[in-house]
């Protein structure tokens, strides 16, 4: 579904990502782990089009995409659920979902997605006509999910979705996620807390300064030594 | 003080506040999206206004019937600004695109000073102008009462267009969060181009309806660009709803001050107050 080939990115002259590459097949679940400031959240940006790589290439459903902008990279299946929520505070919760729906122009579409949403979130139901401003922490990032899923994609991409949130909400979210994978939406994921992802996920990258330093299976990256001594001390 | 005379005073400052208020919110429109001033903004105006006489003087449109064009022709100048001037400086600070749109005026003045010249035109003849009619002893003039009217549906045009479509929603959220707003599909760049259309084309309202009562030479607009810079300021910038009410009260501020102090003073008593508020409450009356 997702390629991504030998990308590179810098910011102005400061390299971000080096030679990167991964591929995401349909209905995985897929994580990239790795700590602060590896470069995560750069490769979500680079596959949404918000920074483009100046090497490699990307292909989403075998067309190129690394040059493409990002509304038409939405319009193409890929959601992407930015690092802090993101939410659009002065706006409704309501409308907050309808913006993530924007490439959409059926509204009866539309509209059934939105129900789906409010039972996926009953929170987000309840409180539709709220400010987003309004919102807790955990609650911010159910819509921000709601959110990224209006535009019923074919590809979820999540960057650090339990970032900031207590272990409880941490868990929702995450079982969240593994319900909409089992609806069908393939997803990937950026994530610091590599213990409670890699035990979910089909497949893992571990990214360290930039650069793809291990790959395998969720399980197997959790029973590396290498993991375990550099991420979970142990 | 003759209460006549007090709510004719009212009134005067209502009509003319509603016109300013127009002109305003076409700024804080643009400025609420791309934290951009436009300094051109006066020079729109002063471009609808002559559209406007030229298309009375050499074809004889009245310039009410003539005002459909002028705001179509006046979309269009926004959104080639925006697409021709803003849009290839964006990778800079806002600085760049701040100069850039004080210089696009400069050059629109002295363009349409070059190819016509100095002298103040009037519209004395057309199917609104110098007309009056009067209610319980209180006299209103025709073109700033039709003015006054059409700017308030304009603007009120504007508001539903932003709080209930899905362009005024997209719109919102870009200016709220571009970035984000791009990863909900967004085709900002044509948000912005289409933001500064409208923008234009509320100027382009105002100077269609102002040409029936207000002389038209090169240098009309400069007043304006600054009033409207006041007006938002003092709206809270970015606030269209405050720019509307900011409007209405500078209105009220020029006419009273000017029958009140002098006509020569009815300027400085806007900027006095502009001062004391922003000193007060730097967000303006109505920010946040």
């Amino acid at each position: 579904m997702l390629k991504v080939k030998g990308i590179s990115v810098r910011y102005d002259i400061i390299p971000v990502l080096e030679d990167v590459s991964f591929s995401v097949q349909e209905g995985q679940f897929v994580a990239i782990v790795g700590s602060n400031g590896a470069g995560k959240s750069t490769i979500l940006r680079t596959i949404s089009g918000l920074v483009h790589p100046f090497q490699g290439s990307i292909d989403f459903l075998d067309e190129p995409i690394q040059a493409a902008k990002p509304y038409e990279i939405v319009a193409k299946g890929i959601s992407h659920v930015p690092e802090g929520r993101r939410i659009f505070d002065k706006m409704t919760i309501r409308e907050n979902l309808l913006i993530g729906a924007h490439t959409k122009d059926n509204q009866a579409e539309v509209r059934n997605t939105l129900q789906e949403m409010f039972e996926l979130f009953p929170i987000l139901k309840e409180r539709q006509n709220k400010k987003g401003e309004t919102l807790s922490g955990g609650e911010r990032q159910q819509l921000a999910i709601a959110r990224g899923l209006m535009a019923k994609p074919k590809l979820l991409m999540l960057d650090e979705p339990s970032l900031g949130l207590s272990p409880i909400l941490s868990k929702k979210v995450i079982q969240a996620c593994e319900e909409i994978r089992r609806s069908g939406t393939t997803i990937l994921m950026v994530e610091q807390k590599v213990t409670e992802i890699l035990k979910l996920v089909d497949q893992g990258y571990v990214l360290q300064r930039g650069k793809i330093i291990r790959e395998g299976k969720g399980s197997e990256l959790l029973a590396s030594d290498t993991i375990r001594k550099a991420y979970l001390g142990l | 003080m003759d209460l006549t005379i007090f709510l004719q005073l009212i009134i005067s400052g209502l009509l003319i506040g509603f016109v300013f208020s127009l002109i305003a919110v076409g700024l804080s429109l643009i400025w609420g999206v791309m934290d951009i001033l436009n300094f051109a903004h006066g020079e729109f105006l002063m471009l609808a206004m002559f559209t406007s006489f030229f298309l009375f003087a050499q074809l004889g449109i009245d310039p009410l019937y003539s005002l459909p064009i002028v705001v179509i022709v006046l979309y269009f100048i926004g959104a080639g600004t925006y697409r021709f001037v803003i849009k290839p400086l964006l990778g800079y600070t806002v600085l760049i695109a701040l100069l850039a749109t004080f210089g696009l005026s400069i050059l629109i003045r002295n363009l349409v000073l070059f190819f016509v010249g100095p002298n103040y035109r009037v519209i004395n003849e057309s199917i609104l102008a110098g007309k009056t009619f009067s209610i319980g002893g209180l006299y209103f003039s025709v073109p700033q009462s039709v003015a006054a009217l059409l700017c308030i549906l304009v603007t009120y045009g504007i508001y539903l267009l932003l709080t209930k479509s899905k362009f005024g929603r997209a719109l919102r959220a870009t200016s709220l969060d571009k970035d984000t707003a791009m990863l909900m599909g967004i085709n900002t760049n044509r948000i912005f181009e289409i933001t500064f259309g409208i923008g234009a084309a509320c100027v382009g309202v105002a100077g269609g309806l102002l040409v029936n009562f207000y002389a038209v030479f090169p240098e009309v607009g400069l007043n304006f660009t600054v009033l409207a810079f006041v007006i938002v300021a003092l709206g809270g910038f970015g606030n269209n709803g405050g720019a509307f009410l900011a409007g209405i009260l500078v209105g009220l501020v020029t006419t009273m001050g000017g029958f009140f102090i002098g006509p020569e003073y009815k300027y400085t008593l806007v900027f006095l107050l502009y001062l004391v508020v922003i000193t007060i409450r730097p967000k303006g009356l109505f920010g946040w």
